[in-house]
């Protein structure tokens, strides 16, 4: 087996896995710390791969795929949860903008990189961490990146989560209904099959709720759609 | 029947909800949402092992001046959705 140490969310994990093709893909996150945590992949992580997914499709291969999951499972008992969405930092504050795959969200974020600049920093383009502090919320990247693979092994403070539709015309909306977000964002955060788990993932969603604000984005492909997002909502959230 | 235990009822301040876990995750992706009288039925089913009627007369002394086919009907449609998804076991 091949063994390597990657850090995430500030946890060293020892992973043995099969393939160098899981090693290379976590490039970026290697760590030569000692590790709080040591997963060792198993045939039946990888077997169990393709039933476990609920749309059948595997992340990258088994092995990367079971890995996210075997680390999203465990990280669980510490607080962190896996978020599904394209995360990244403005002036010191975090956003996610979350929707379905191939709704847009990472086209969207895209065209707000190319609207801000370096003033906006890529931290995951498909599935963030998100720690739970006393005081704040931290996202974390991770190596579960996207098929752009765009994101930097960095962090911040999370401000908002933006759901994003795709529209005729650009609009936006604070959603002020905790009740309206609740099952959207469940559907947005990786939920262990494991009874105890679920149940922590499902109290870190009530912590989310009651911290976060929530917006909702209909957006088109013109340049005034990243104008609105960032004039009415990251301006805002960062003063 | 009894509440399949691999549904889980989480109480937030949403609202209950009902969600499956371990293998049921695997055939049911959905998430129940819980009214009062929802509530309280998986919360019965929970703990205890009733039948129909035994959860028909709980509501019909709970709620005595309630129609009683009306409370029926209720709650027959409401096992049969819990049936549907796996959610409770005979």
């Amino acid at each position: 087996m091949i063994t390597f140490k990657i850090e995430l969310a500030n946890t060293v994990f020892e992973v043995n896995a099969f393939n160098e093709t899981t090693k290379k893909y976590c490039e970026g996150f290697l760590s030569d710390q000692e590790p709080k945590y040591v997963i060792t992949m198993t045939k039946e992580d990888l077997e169990n791969e393709l039933h476990l997914s609920n749309d059948g499709k595997v992340y990258v291969n088994e092995e990367i795929s079971a890995l996210y999951r075997r680390i999203a499972d465990t990280f669980i008992n510490q607080g962190i949860i896996v978020a599904h969405g394209s995360s990244f930092r403005v002036n010191n504050g975090g956003f996610i903008i979350t929707a379905r795959s191939g709704v847009g969200k990472s086209t969207h974020v895209r065209l707000l990189k190319e609207y801000l600049g370096d003033k906006l920093e890529y931290i995951n383009d498909d599935k963030p961490l998100l720690e739970i502090n006393d005081e704040d919320i931290t996202i974390y990247s991770s190596p579960w990146n996207g098929k752009e693979r765009r994101g930097n092994n960095i962090s911040s403070s999370l401000k908002a989560i933006i759901f994003l539709n795709r529209g005729i015309d650009n609009s936006y909306r604070k959603i002020e209904s905790k009740e309206e977000v609740y099952f959207r964002l469940m559907s947005q955060i990786y939920l262990p099959r494991d009874k105890d788990k679920r149940e922590k993932a499902l109290k870190i969603i009530d912590i989310l709720l009651k911290r976060l604000n929530f917006y909702e984005i209909n957006v088109n492909m013109n340049s005034d759609a990243p104008k609105m997002t960032y004039e009415r909502i990251i301006k805002n959230e960062t003063k | 029947m009894k509440l399949n235990e691999n549904f889980l009822i989480h109480n937030s301040d949403n609202g209950e909800i009902l969600i499956p876990v371990g293998d049921e995750t695997r055939k049911f992706h959905g998430v129940v949402k819980l009214n009062a009288t929802g509530s309280e039925i998986v919360h019965l089913l929970e703990n205890n092992d009733m039948s129909l009627e035994d959860i028909l007369n709980h509501f019909y002394n709970e709620c005595p001046n309630d129609d009683k086919e009306i409370i029926k009907q209720g709650v027959s449609e409401f096992i049969n959705k819990l049936r549907e998804i796996n959610a409770i076991v005979d």
